[in-house]
This record gives structure tokens, sequence and C-alpha cells, in this order.
């Protein structure tokens, strides 16, 4: 395996890891998820500060993943892949945000409170 | 035929798993907007518990780091059972797939059981809001895992009977990228679903 060039399969053109590359990427994986319950089921921060710290250690492990098992790379024999991932990150970022913008007005202009019901 | 025809003739034959993976590849990313409409649609219902329970009140921490824990660990096995095929010994790479399949399948017994739980309480996915987006978004990603567990059987049996070549390579990949993508979504659910619930 070359130190800076990830290695092509010649039959399937997929990069794969190392030993080392899986290895690593498990161990992150299962510090950050550990870190998480501990936080939430010892209740070691004040609420608000809680759903933040704990969305920010699923966007780390989400990242840990996609590049220590996954293999997305910025390389340009994988940027197809790169380019339709970041693609559908923006899809995902407008459904889902979205969604919860207009439900929110939606709720706050019809005198509903969402937490009421 | 002459040598050169010959060379090309085969050229023409070799097979390229490339596009099949990249394809597939494309396949995940629409899942991943069907994840994010079901998401999105527990995000707003979420709050919307009918007078019924909330998840605080349902969930177990502890049973689901174990199934985080399960499935977390089902990814990695499969990765080894992708470094294993460049030895070219195909029992290594199905011994691994083993594995990784009683891995699944632990997993999802753990979420039947759940399920299981929650039915025989009285909080079905008809009891409010809250609970159907919940049944809709987690069995979404528990019939994913199903159906993975199935494909890994049938990974198996080509392995079996036609050993590492570049077609069963091509699968293997891209039953890989599969398994690794529904540990990612899996993340979210735990996170969204589990542990925000339970703040």
């Amino acid at each position: 395996m070359a130190k800076h060039e990830p290695e092509f399969d010649v039959d399937t053109g997929a990069t794969y890891g190392t030993h080392k590359s899986y290895t690593t990427g498990f161990i992150i994986s299962v510090v950050l998820t550990l870190i998480s319950f501990w936080l939430v089921g010892f209740g070691v921060l004040p609420k608000a500060q809680l759903y933040v710290v704990v969305g920010i250690l699923a966007l780390v492990q989400l990242f840990v993943q996609l590049v220590f098992f996954l293999h997305l790379s910025t390389h340009s024999k994988a940027s197809w892949n790169l380019l339709s991932f970041l693609f559908t990150l923006l899809m995902v970022l407008i459904f889902v945000l979205g969604t919860l913008w207009i439900m929110y007005h939606l709720y706050e202009n019809m005198g509903m409170n969402a937490m009421s019901m | 035929m002459n040598n050169a025809t010959l060379a090309s003739h085969e050229h023409a034959h070799h097979f390229d798993g490339s596009k099949y993976v990249f394809g597939f590849w494309l396949f995940i990313m629409t899942d991943c907007i069907l994840f994010a409409t079901l998401f999105a649609v527990y995000a707003v219902l979420h709050t919307h518990t009918y007078g019924g329970p909330h998840g605080n009140e349902l969930f177990s921490l502890p049973f689901v780091l174990t199934e985080t824990m399960i499935l977390l660990t089902s990814s990695f096995t499969y990765g080894l059972a992708m470094l294993a095929r460049t030895t070219g010994n195909k029992n290594i790479v199905i011994r691994w797939l083993w594995l990784t399949f009683i891995l699944g399948l632990s997993f999802i017994s753990m979420e039947l059981y759940e399920f299981h739980n929650l039915y025989v309480e009285g909080h079905t996915w008809a009891t409010s809001a809250f609970l159907s987006s919940f049944f809709t978004l987690v069995s979404t990603h528990g019939l994913h895992v199903s159906a993975g567990l199935v494909w890994i059987l049938a990974m198996i049996h080509q392995l079996h009977k036609y050993g590492i070549t570049p077609v069963s390579k091509t699968k293997l990949t891209s039953l890989g990228l599969f398994w690794h993508f529904l540990d990612i979504i899996w993340i979210f659910v735990f996170t969204i679903v589990y542990l925000m619930g339970a703040i």
C-alpha cells in the first residue's frame, strides 16, 4: 500500500482501507459512541448543551466512518463519488431544515405550541 | 485468430466492476434522501404524543448502546472480510461474512424484541403520531439491515461456488458500501431518536 496514493482495485475501481484504517475508524467510532451515551445517560451537561454536543459527536462520527469505512476521498479517481455525496448532503439539508423551518412557522402562525401537542 | 485480435477480444470482455460499484453508490445516495425525509417527519412529529408517553419513558439507553456496539462491530468485521479478499483465500472472507451475519442478526433480534415489548405494553404505531414516525423510521432501517442479511447469505453462497473473482469482488464491494451505510444511518437513529429522546 502506497503511503500517499490510495490503492484502487483493478476489478472494481474502488479503494479499500488497510487493517490499520479499519481499526482506527472502529476505535474512534466506539469512543465517540461511548462519550455520547455517557453524556446523556449521566446528564453530565445542561439540557440545551447536551443536544448540541451529542449532535456534533454524531457528525464527527459520520465523518470518521465516511473516511475510514467508506473511503470517501478527494482523490480525482473518486471525484464523482464525492460530488454525488455532496449533492445528496445538500438535498438532505434542504429536506430536513426546510421541513423544520416550515412546520415551526406553521405552528407559530396557527397559534399552536408544538411542545404541548 | 492472430494474437492482436485475440488480445482485443479478451480486452473487450474484461469485466469492469467500477461502473456497477458507482451505480450502487448512487442508489445509496438516493436511499439517503429516503432516510432524510423519514428523519424530517420524526423531527416534526416526535412531540405529538397524544397524551401518551414520550421517548424518555419508553427507551432504555443500555439496551440501545448494546445494539449500537453490535452493529458497529459488524461494520468492522465486514471491513476485515473486504481486506481478506486480497489473500485469495475465500474461506477467510466467508468466515468474516458469517461473523458479520451473526452480529447483524443479533441486532435485528434485539430490535424486534424492543418492538415486541413496546407493542405488548400498548405502545403501537397507532398510539400517537410520535410512535407512528418512530416505528416508520426505525423499522425502515431494520428492513434495510434484514435485506443486507439476506444479501450476505447470497454473497457467502456465491463465494463458495465461484471463489474470489472480479464479479464476486464487485458484489462484495457493493454490499460493503450498503452495510457501512446502514451503520452510518444508525448513528443518526441512536443520536436523534434515542439519545435526544432521553434528554
